[in-house]
């Protein structure tokens, strides 16, 4: 009844035919809301399962892994507090991480 | 990562054995590296590491990041006394992915019906603890509040690598239980190690709130204490 292990969901969608990217959280500093090694998985239509922050980049790493999603590509995405630029994405809890964002291959 | 890599994944999971992903940061090659051999690779150190600490880290090598991460299998959670208040502790510890064994010998209380999800084993602690591992990753909880019950389940954990031991009852019960524990020959330091009366002090009101309290308390120690590798090396031979 655990909520779902991202890798799961990952390999369920690549068996239905989707294409998929992985978030991982690799490194954090000060207040991060998830320890490094959290991960996110994410669909080619942008459904999403796990959390690589406490809800506050995950639009942005979303978009990220589509503009990736079935290049076999990796992206490396830093976060760090939000400034006063409204709007900016970042943490509001001052914290900063850094994301791996890989796109899984549908083969094996 | 391809399909095959999470496959892997999921199986090593399902079999409750220790891996570690090594990836290099700006490819997508991974690999699975369990702790059985790791040894032969070039982090073993790294990878060793993080499986102790159970916390991912990054390396540099030949010039390049390795990412490190670690996968060690899920706590156990084991409950004497198949009551009202197992049924809520079961549910959180279940939603945490901890591993939940729940024993009890009173037919009435052991019914699978009452723990969907979860092992239930119908016999004495004593029984049911030989065929289970009190490992360094393992919590015992007991909630009969009958003496002969939890008294056996207890001795077996104080004497185990068990990392949290917790027992139902007020400080008069309690009280009662390390008088129990002292003619018994236990010593002040054995006793100690069993966390009574359980759970944080929230002034719980009923079994889904003591459940919560417990279940604060099992988590505090969990996160203070480090996996210990020596014994999932162990663990590993055994199978």
């Amino acid at each position: 009844m655990s909520t779902k292990d991202p890798i799961e969901s990952a390999l369920d969608w690549l068996n239905d035919g989707h294409k998929v990217a992985i978030a991982t959280v690799i490194k954090t500093w000060g207040s991060a809301p998830r320890k490094a090694g959290s991960q996110l998985a994410v669909r080619d239509d942008g459904l999403m399962v796990g959390s690589v922050s406490g809800g506050c980049v995950e639009g942005d790493v979303v978009s990220n892994a589509l503009d990736i999603i079935g290049t076999s590509k990796v992206k490396l995405i830093q976060y760090g507090i939000t400034n006063d630029q409204a709007w900016e994405v970042g943490l509001a809890c001052g914290g900063d991480i850094k994301i791996r964002i890989e796109s899984l291959e549908n083969n094996g | 990562m391809d399909k095959k890599v999470l496959e892997n994944i999921l199986n090593l999971k399902k079999e409750k054995i220790s891996f570690c992903l090594v990836s290099k940061a700006n490819s997508t090659n991974t690999s699975i590296v369990t702790l059985k051999e790791s040894s032969k690779s070039e982090l073993n150190e790294s990878i060793v590491q993080a499986l102790k600490e159970d916390k991912l880290i990054l390396v540099e090598k030949n010039n390049e990041e390795w990412i490190i991460n670690p996968h060690n299998p899920p706590p156990k959670l084991i409950i004497v006394g198949a009551v009202h208040v197992a049924q809520s502790l079961a549910i959180i510890a279940q939603n945490l992915n901890f591993e939940v064994i729940i024993i009890d010998p009173r037919e009435a209380f052991a019914e699978q019906e009452r723990f969907p999800d979860n092992r239930v084993i119908c016999a004495w602690p004593d029984d049911a603890f030989n065929d289970l591992e009190l490992d360094s990753r393992t919590a015992v909880i007991t909630l009969t509040h009958e003496p002969n019950l939890d008294d056996i389940a207890l001795e077996r954990s104080i004497a185990s690598e068990c990392f949290y031991i917790g027992a139902l009852g007020s400080k008069k019960t309690h009280k009662k239980r390390i008088d129990r524990f002292l003619e018994k020959g236990f010593n002040d330091k054995d006793i100690s190690k069993i966390n009574g009366p359980v759970g944080l002090p929230i002034n719980a009101q009923n079994p889904g709130e003591i459940a919560i309290s417990i279940m604060a308390e099992i988590i505090s120690s969990l996160r203070n204490q480090k996996y210990q590798i020596e014994e999932l090396r162990e663990n590993w031979k055994n199978r």
